[in-house]
């Protein structure tokens, strides 16, 4: 920090970033200066007679850095989650015979206020030495596990494998109805 | 995007801009949160819009409440529907009905009127004005007025039986005969809030203090061309005992419900979905 002309105020800032080797044939390397690590936990209720799921609460920790503005990395964290959330639960772009069928947000159903659980967050403050002020990225890695969690979630619940989200009021009630005839056609064999 | 605009500012003026438009093409336009996105989509040609935002009329814009029937008028905001106790109260369907239909922003400027005669098969507060068995009141240019129960007021997706000299200007909900009420709309969709149904089902029963069914209506929505009231499920009703309903009874109404639909596949949801939501929804009305 240092003034330049007079009553003046210039702040001079920099950040060298590490070097990363890029990944390779098998996508190994270490391709980032730093990484961050996150875990969520999903607590959900799914209706049977309809295949909604509802994500009651949400359970985020994750290794943020240096905490620098408590209330922004929690924004970071919510907003990332949402995203989450929408690729678990709705989002999805369908085609038929090579055009896009839902081709705007009237369609293609992105998340509103009113779809948002409730989030817990437990931040783990270390200090990262190659970020700046010990800082590293927060707003990518909540959405990464959000499907994940939500997905083992419903099957914990319900007892059936998903292979592919989102997990559509429609997926679901079919792999429902498909468990309970294979069920009975079982139960019919004995 | 371009267009004429006229605006009436009361009934008289409405009338006169609406006979003189009579040759040429126009548009009502009230709350525009479905005009402007067609006409985006769907460029005018010569149109004209007729603005009916700043009309002053109280047989347009209130609800009232007398002579043994509650009248809404067609200019009301759903906000406005969603406000009123005595609605809140004796109309749990209704109330419910405008509370699920878009967002908080939309319902403040989209209009009763509008969600009516856009004629959608998931329109949220037609489904519950038909399971009310509701009136429409049809002014014409000449000042005359024509019934209409509304279940007839639908003529398919888009469509009604309004004429090019015709406007809606209220609608009218018989009073409750009994305060023993069963009632509420369901609205099932991918997301919580502005969302179309992907099915709808509105209820209304009537029960007399020992739990019979003094009068009843039930409307589906989005499973056909347009919202279809549950006659013979209805009929059947009439004669049962609320509390009576076992479980054989309740599977055979939930499927003369499902019986009254023809669902089409679309980008929403599959037919299959549609006939197998509706069945299960229905059951669940007498858990």
């Amino acid at each position: 920090m240092h003034f330049g002309n007079p009553n003046k105020l210039c702040v001079a800032e920099y950040f060298f970033e590490p070097t990363s080797s890029f990944q390779d044939k098998d996508f190994k390397g270490d391709v980032s200066g730093n990484y961050a690590f996150a875990s969520q936990v999903a607590e959900v209720e799914v209706d049977t007679y309809t295949g909604k799921v509802n994500v009651i609460n949400m359970y985020v920790s994750q290794d943020v850095g240096r905490v620098l503005n408590p209330m922004g990395l929690q924004g970071q964290i919510e907003g990332g989650l949402a995203t989450g959330l929408g690729y678990a639960l709705t989002e999805e772009m369908i085609y038929e015979d090579g055009y896009l069928t839902n081709p705007s947000f009237h369609e293609y159903k992105l998340l509103t206020a009113m779809d948002m659980p409730e989030v817990h967050f437990y931040p783990i403050e270390t200090m990262d030495e190659a970020g700046p002020y010990g800082s590293k990225g927060a707003g990518e890695a909540p959405l990464i596990p959000t499907a994940a969690a939500i997905a083992n979630a419903v099957s914990n619940a319900l007892g059936v494998e998903f292979l592919s989200v989102p997990l559509t009021p429609e997926k679901v009630l079919k792999a429902l109805s498909e468990k309970n005839n294979h069920k009975t056609a079982n139960s019919q064999i004995l | 995007m371009n267009f004429e605009i006229e605006s009436p500012l009361n009934k008289e003026e409405l009338l006169k801009t609406l006979s003189n438009l009579q040759s040429k093409k126009f548009r009502f336009g009230a709350g525009f949160t479905d005009l402007l996105i067609e006409f985006k989509k769907f460029n005018p040609v010569e149109t004209t819009v007729i603005n009916l935002a700043q009309l002053k009329d109280e047989e347009f814009c209130s609800i009232r409440n007398d002579s043994g029937e509650i009248q809404i008028g067609s200019l009301v905001k759903l906000a406005q529907i969603c406000k009123d106790t005595y609605i809140k109260d004796n109309f749990p369907v209704l109330h419910q009905a405008a509370n699920a239909l878009a967002s908080g922003q939309i319902r403040e400027v989209a209009t009763v009127g509008g969600n009516i005669c856009q004629a959608s098969p998931s329109g949220d507060l037609s489904c519950a004005l038909v399971s009310l068995k509701a009136n429409c009141e049809i002014l014409n240019i000449d000042g005359k007025i024509r019934n209409q129960a509304i279940s007839e007021f639908f003529k398919g997706p888009g469509k009604t039986s309004l004429q090019k000299n015709e406007i809606l200007k209220s609608i009218s909900i018989p009073i409750n005969h009994s305060k023993n009420l069963k009632s509420g709309y369901i609205k099932i969709g991918k997301r919580s809030a502005m969302e179309c149904s992907i099915v709808s089902l509105a209820y209304h029963f009537q029960l007399e203090k020992n739990g019979k069914v003094k009068h009843a209506g039930i409307a589906i929505g989005a499973v056909g061309p347009t919202i279809i009231f549950c006659q013979e499920t209805v009929d059947f009703l009439l004669k049962q005992n609320i509390n009576n309903i076992d479980e054989v009874l309740k599977l055979k109404i939930a499927s003369m419900i499902q019986n009254a639909s023809s669902p089409i596949d679309d980008a929403r949801a599959s037919a299959w979905y549609r006939h197998q939501v509706l069945y299960n929804v229905a059951k669940s009305l007498f858990e």
